[in-house]
């Protein structure tokens, strides 16, 4: 698939679980980064057509980041995932506010995030 | 309505309209949220049962490893210990004082590796819940006599005292004897390991509901941060044994894994309350209590009537189908509190003959009632089948009188109405 995906989860063990799982589903072109900073900055390098992003990071919340991609101009709308590993209404709420097209749960086999993303195009 | 009013209300409108469409925006949001969260959750349950599932499976293999080791492991050692006693008691010739000392070393060891074998499958088989109580009337205090003798050599030598103290002369009630005498061995053997001056005391007394037992010592007692970790397997705390027999670390989890088997309960207390003779034992033997303030074992049986336990007995075989184990605890109630309650003897009757259905060789085939006792009768086909329930039956109700006369009904088996003819003494 020729969708680029940007994956921004301070977890190496999520991060490389996703990877594993969106390259076995046919993506090819994955960037991952740590954290809030490092992800808006490859963001602006890649320019990517999904965005999966983390709840809680260590400089920032994925609520945060996600306003901040919606507010930078010149790009493509890019479509937005925030994952969670602890379900929260309120956050689902905050997800839906700052722009995101979906929230869901991280599990061990991603099939909730592969389920989002395909319902996404 | 003139033109600035109707100017008014006009904003008004509109306002009212805006808010409503944002009310409608955060509604619908809302909406998203909470299903996305339901989703979720849905989602989350069921990894969470996947992983319970696979957590289960886990364990189940872990007790099976468990006891599969443990068999290949005692079969070996059967035979190194017998070759090894063979050569230090001089049957194969003659050995010297040094050889013999270290044999006597190796025999040591290859009994507490037995042991710690042993224990293994024990707490393997409780945990796997393999284990089927043989339970049955006993008298506690004759059980408690009889471990007096067993452990007065080895309390003596440690220059202590072993005493019993019982709240009637005779206590009765239904338990599998092996099993609580494996627990009063652990607790006896803790007491022993543990104590160096003083005294162990078992006492048993008859409450409301229960029977309540104990072993208590004089020794230096639990700290309180150790006394949640007891019952916990291989937990090492910081009691110092003494010298002799080392411990495998399972024997108070394979007791506390019997008396829930036996729906009673055990706990520590350090220092003893429970047992109330504990103290007069300590003034009577001038103890200091404040250097050695001692540790209990408690443990509660429940207390049984007759009937209580053959229902009981007859209720749980019935649910494992085990028709044949029924009927016979049927039996053996009759024969022990005869025919009184007529009607609680037709319903475990019908009960009972409601699960016959099969007619294999050697098989309950029916089962009743006339006057004052209670009749099984078997089918068998052969001899050879026939032999199999007697044999059984004597196993099962040994103090029985069995009245056989297979001869006289060589076609068609025999009527064992005849065999169980005399139920009652």
């Amino acid at each position: 698939m020729d969708k680029k995906i940007l994956i921004i989860d301070d977890s190496e063990q999520d991060k490389k679980i996703m990877v594993r799982y969106l390259t076995r589903a046919g993506f090819d072109k994955i960037a991952t980064a740590e954290n809030g900073n490092n992800g808006l900055q490859k963001f602006e390098a890649e320019n990517p057509d999904i965005v999966i992003l983390d709840t809680m990071m260590p400089d920032t919340v994925g609520f945060e980041v996600c306003k901040k991609i919606r507010e930078l101009k010149g790009f493509q709308r890019p479509k937005i995932v925030i994952t969670t590993g602890s379900i929260d209404a309120v956050d689902a709420l905050r997800a839906k506010e700052s722009g995101a097209d979906d929230y869901c749960v991280k599990t061990s086999d991603c099939e909730p995030l592969l389920n989002a993303i395909n319902k996404l195009f | 309505m003139d033109k600035k009013e109707e100017f008014d209300f006009n904003l008004e409108f509109i306002k009212l309209n805006q808010e409503m469409a944002v009310l409608k925006v955060k509604l619908a949001n809302q909406e998203w949220a909470s299903k996305k969260t339901n989703d979720g959750i849905k989602i989350l349950y069921k990894e969470l049962e996947k992983k319970n599932q696979e957590l289960k499976k886990l364990d189940q293999l872990k007790s099976e490893f468990i006891s599969m080791v443990s068999h290949e492991l005692r079969t070996p050692l059967t035979t190194i210990r017998e070759s090894v006693s063979q050569v230090l008691d001089g049957i194969l010739g003659d050995t010297t004082e040094a050889q013999r000392e270290f044999l006597s070393i190796c025999l040591e060891d290859i009994d507490r590796l037995r042991r710690i074998i042993d224990n293994l499958l024990d707490i393997s088989k409780i945990e796997a819940g393999k284990i089927k109580l043989k339970k049955a009337s006993y008298d506690l205090v004759e059980l408690a006599r009889g471990l007096i003798l067993t452990f007065t050599p080895r309390v003596s030598s440690k220059g202590l005292q072993l005493f019993l103290s019982a709240g009637s002369p005779k206590i009765q009630t239904f338990f599998d004897r092996d099993k609580i005498i494996q627990v009063f061995h652990n607790l006896i053997g803790n007491a022993l390991k543990f104590t160096s001056s003083g005294f162990i005391l078992i006492t048993l007394n008859e409450k409301d509901s229960n029977i309540e037992c104990s072993v208590s010592d004089s020794g230096p007692g639990i700290s309180e941060d150790d006394l949640p970790k007891v019952f916990t397997r291989f937990q090492q705390f910081g009691r110092t044994p003494g010298p002799g027999e080392k411990g495998t670390g399972l024997g108070l989890a394979i007791s506390k894994g019997i008396i829930q088997l036996h729906k009673g309960q055990i706990w520590v207390e350090s220092p003893p309350v429970s047992p109330l003779e504990h103290e007069a034992t300590s003034q009577k033997t001038n103890l200091d209590t404040k250097t050695n303030p001692g540790t209990a074992f408690v443990f509660t049986l429940p207390k049984y009537s007759y009937r209580q336990f053959f229902e009981e007995s007859i209720l749980e075989a019935l649910n494992d189908s085990l028709k044949e184990e029924a009927a016979f605890a049927l039996a053996r109630f009759t024969f022990e509190c005869g025919l009184k309650d007529s009607a609680l003897h037709d319903n475990f009757i019908d009960n009972i003959q409601a699960k016959i259905k099969d007619n294999s060789p050697v098989k309950l085939s029916f089962i009743g009632k006339e006057r004052n006792s209670v009749f099984l009768i078997f089918k068998s086909e052969n001899e050879e089948g026939t032999a199999q329930v007697i044999k059984k039956i004597k196993s099962l109700l040994p103090d029985l009188m069995i009245k056989t006369d297979i001869s006289q009904y060589p076609q068609d088996g025999f009527s064992p109405g005849e065999l169980i003819s005399n139920l009652d003494k």
